[in-house]
């Protein structure tokens, strides 16, 4: 493969190639090529919009996602020419679909409530209206940012019913942001009407589906935490387990980037699920010691489930194909993780590239940075509630999420998706694609995919991803510190 | 004829502290025995995996095999009733271990993938094993010659003993299985097969000429090595259970 031959610093470039290989795969490497367009590298950026317009070519669905995504940057102050080149071709060539999206943008745009800074203390309660030209103060690009109806999109898979597959992620953007947007006053896409929205306005939740709470939840929140001042940066991000807003926490004069995370609540037995959601945050909570754990900084029930956590600007799912020595240090330090988890008597459960997060606003390919698990053990409780395909990527699901026959959600759940993602890191590809009954039916029945099968991949990885992804618990690995001890000498024997 | 049957201690080797610390030592196998059994059957029972049916009833077997053993070796201690044919049974468990063994390693390894090859002998095998069994059950109830049957025996456990040994260790040193939960379950039943494979090995001795009552004090103590290596197997399975 193209994208095998040209790792490492050739790697921007090599998974544009890719995409002209095989356009099906641009699917998923979307977020990332839209990333590209605001590469510093000219060659990159075009190669970016030439690959934009190549996946759009071959996959019509994914014009809405692209629209919201090309607009962003065409109605930035400097709009980018390449993300101009690539809108335009969208729009000539699905005239249609971009006019929908653009409308269902500007109809979200108008009944989309907006916050502000929120002070500490008593007076942290009362959320104040911006003066006359007060700015906004920012906005993301998020993938599965707002309503679900357009850039989710780009997570399904080709003409399926089952559209499942999304890879949302309640810490994921795909796009450096936003303090420069959030001085610029970025309000282009705000009607009059919503400008001056209160955010109190209870109309302006009425974008909201089933399960959503109006979010002027956030003051009693706010009121309830233990920040002396909490700074609402960004609008509500909708992730798949909760409404995210990306804010500013001052505790002792300390500041802190925040995720604050409004959690979904289900329509029924809300009482039950917010008892059962304090006792599985108080357990992350436990053990978030660790570097490669999201830490939590508060969390509460009152007026809705509500966590603070540790920022995390973009998660797996939003990078392309790592390097060997990158992916190495990822699976390392994800199974180092799990390990501590469970030394701990937690169980993930949920692990999948939406869950493992990195710190920051910006994919900087050039550096490594540390992963780390979100939403730890939380998809016990949301499962019982919610449709669970719609939390959990199904490419990555445990075959006991299929068919109980298989066994209990627990530690050994973990080390199958451990073992999917090690796949991930290692070639790039997820170990299951396509429609959700042929995922189902493959996960049930095929043996475990070896990762050498489809990339160059280091010795002894096949052995470690086969283990860790048998259908059967029996045959997976007993305990992660096996797995984290087999994945190091690999990585040694990689090295010499 | 079971009106025939008397209650009353018959001794072990006509030596009272032998008697008892063999009775402990049954009651022992019995009551953990019976507790591997149940894990065994729940596993076979929660499981309905297709492909592992046959390996957790074959645990399910191993475990009735050890507790038949104990019932009959405390009938024989506590009635006139004289059970020796439980030596039988005894051989039956070291051939099911063996079995079991073999049946795990093929089912983490399956045939065609990198290192399966030849993961231990094909059924005849088993079925000349089952016969021989039979054969030494019939002998010893038969009170066939004692010498011809105690070789038998100590032979065919140690044959077992071997097949079940490599096929264990070469389960245990597979990359395929190493760190997984069929590798710890293997390797608790490996000390299984051991001290349970060295009751019958110990007959042989009788062959050579050494006194019964010194191989009967030889024996009592891997009978309670046997237990206690069965309890830890047990811990195992009901960690497996936890999970289905």
């Amino acid at each position: 493969m193209t994208e095998d031959a040209a790792p490492g610093r050739d790697e921007p470039i090599a998974s544009l190639l890719a995409v002209f290989d095989d356009p099906t795969t641009g699917r998923r490497r979307l977020p990332g090529l839209v990333g590209k367009l605001d590469a510093e590298a000219e060659s990159v950026r075009l190669g970016a919009a030439w690959a934009i317009c190549h996946v759009a070519a071959h996959l019509p669905d994914t014009a809405a996602y692209l629209t919201r995504r090309l607009t962003d940057r065409i109605d930035d102050e400097e709009p980018s020419l390449e993300a101009e080149l690539a809108f335009d071709y969208v729009a000539a060539r699905y005239p249609e679909a971009v006019t929908e999206e653009l409308a269902a943008m500007e109809t979200e745009a108008e009944s989309r409530p907006r916050y502000w800074p929120v002070e500490g203390s008593l007076a942290r309660a009362n959320y104040h209206r911006p003066a006359v030209g007060e700015r906004d103060v920012g906005r993301t690009r998020l993938a599965g940012e707002g309503n679900s109806s357009g850039p989710q999109r780009v997570y399904t898979d080709d003409g399926s019913s089952h559209d499942r597959l999304q890879r949302g992620t309640d810490g994921a953007t795909g796009d450096p942001m936003d303090e420069d947007e959030a001085d610029d006053g970025d309000v282009s896409n705000e009607s009059p009407d919503a400008k001056s929205a209160s955010a109190n306005d209870s109309d302006g939740q009425s974008i909201d589906g089933p399960g959503w709470q109006p979010a002027d939840d956030i003051p009693t929140v706010v009121a309830d935490s233990r920040f002396d001042q909490l700074t609402v940066l960004a609008k509500r991000r909708r992730g798949r387990y909760a409404d995210v807003y990306r804010t500013l926490g001052v505790v002792d004069g300390e500041q802190l980037p925040v995720g604050l995370s409004l959690l979904h609540r289900p329509s029924q037995g809300a009482d039950a699920f917010a008892t059962a959601i304090d006792e599985r945050l108080a357990r992350w909570a436990g053990v978030d010691d660790h570097d490669n754990v999201v830490a939590v900084y508060d969390w509460g029930l009152d007026p809705r489930p509500w966590t603070a956590t540790e920022y995390m600007g973009f998660s797996l799912a939003d990078r392309d194909r790592l390097d060997r020595s990158e992916a190495l240090f990822n699976a390392r330090g994800l199974a180092a993780a799990v390990t501590h988890l469970h030394e701990n008597g937690v169980v993930h459960g949920g692990i999948d590239p939406g869950n493992v997060v990195y710190s920051g606003n910006v994919i900087d390919e050039d550096e490594v940075q540390p992963p780390l698990l979100d939403d730890v053990g939380l998809l016990h409780v949301v499962r019982n509630y919610f449709d669970p395909t719609s939390r959990l990527d199904p490419r990555y699901a445990a075959p006991e999420y299929f068919d109980r026959r298989f066994g209990r959600i627990d530690h050994a759940t973990d080390v199958y998706h451990l073992g999917a993602l090690v796949y991930l890191l290692f070639t790039g590809d997820p170990p299951y694609d396509g429609e959700y009954g042929r995922i189902r039916d493959r996960v049930l029945s095929d043996p475990p995919p070896r990762p050498s099968d489809v990339a160059d991949v280091p010795e002894g990885l096949d052995e470690v991803v086969t283990k860790a992804m048998a259908r059967q618990k029996l045959q997976r690995y007993e305990a992660v510190t096996h797995m984290e001890q087999e994945l190091r000498r690999i990585g040694m024997e990689d090295e010499t | 004829m079971i009106a025939a049957v008397e209650l009353g201690l018959d001794l072990v080797g006509g030596n009272p502290n032998l008697t008892f610390i063999f009775f402990i030592a049954l009651v022992l196998l019995g009551v953990l025995g019976l507790r591997f059994t149940f894990y065994a059957y729940r596993n076979d029972r929660v499981a309905e995996l297709a492909g592992q049916d046959a390996l957790w009833r074959t645990l399910a077997f191993v475990g009735v095999t050890a507790v038949l053993f104990a019932l009959l070796g405390v009938v024989d201690i506590v009635s006139s009733l004289q059970t020796s044919y439980r030596r039988g049974v005894m051989l039956a468990h070291v051939l099911l271990l063996a079995l079991v063994l073999q049946s795990l390693y093929r089912n983490s390894v399956p045939t065609g993938t990198p290192g399966s090859g030849a993961v231990g002998p094909g059924r005849p095998f088993w079925l000349a094993g089952a016969v021989v069994v039979v054969a030494v059950t019939v002998g010893t109830a038969w009170n066939a010659d004692h010498h011809a049957v105690a070789a038998l025996e100590g032979i065919a456990a140690l044959v077992f003993l071997t097949v079940g040994f490599v096929v264990g260790r070469r389960g245990t040193s597979a990359s395929r299985v190493q760190g997984t939960v069929v590798d710890t379950l293997l390797r608790h039943l490996l000390p299984v097969l051991l001290f349970a494979s060295l009751i019958p090995i110990a007959e042989l001795a009788v062959v050579a000429g050494l006194d019964q009552v010194v191989v009967l004090h030889i024996q009592v103590v891997f009978v309670i090595m046997t237990a206690t290596a069965l309890m830890t197997a047990t811990i195992k399975l009901r960690q497996n259970l936890a999970g289905l």
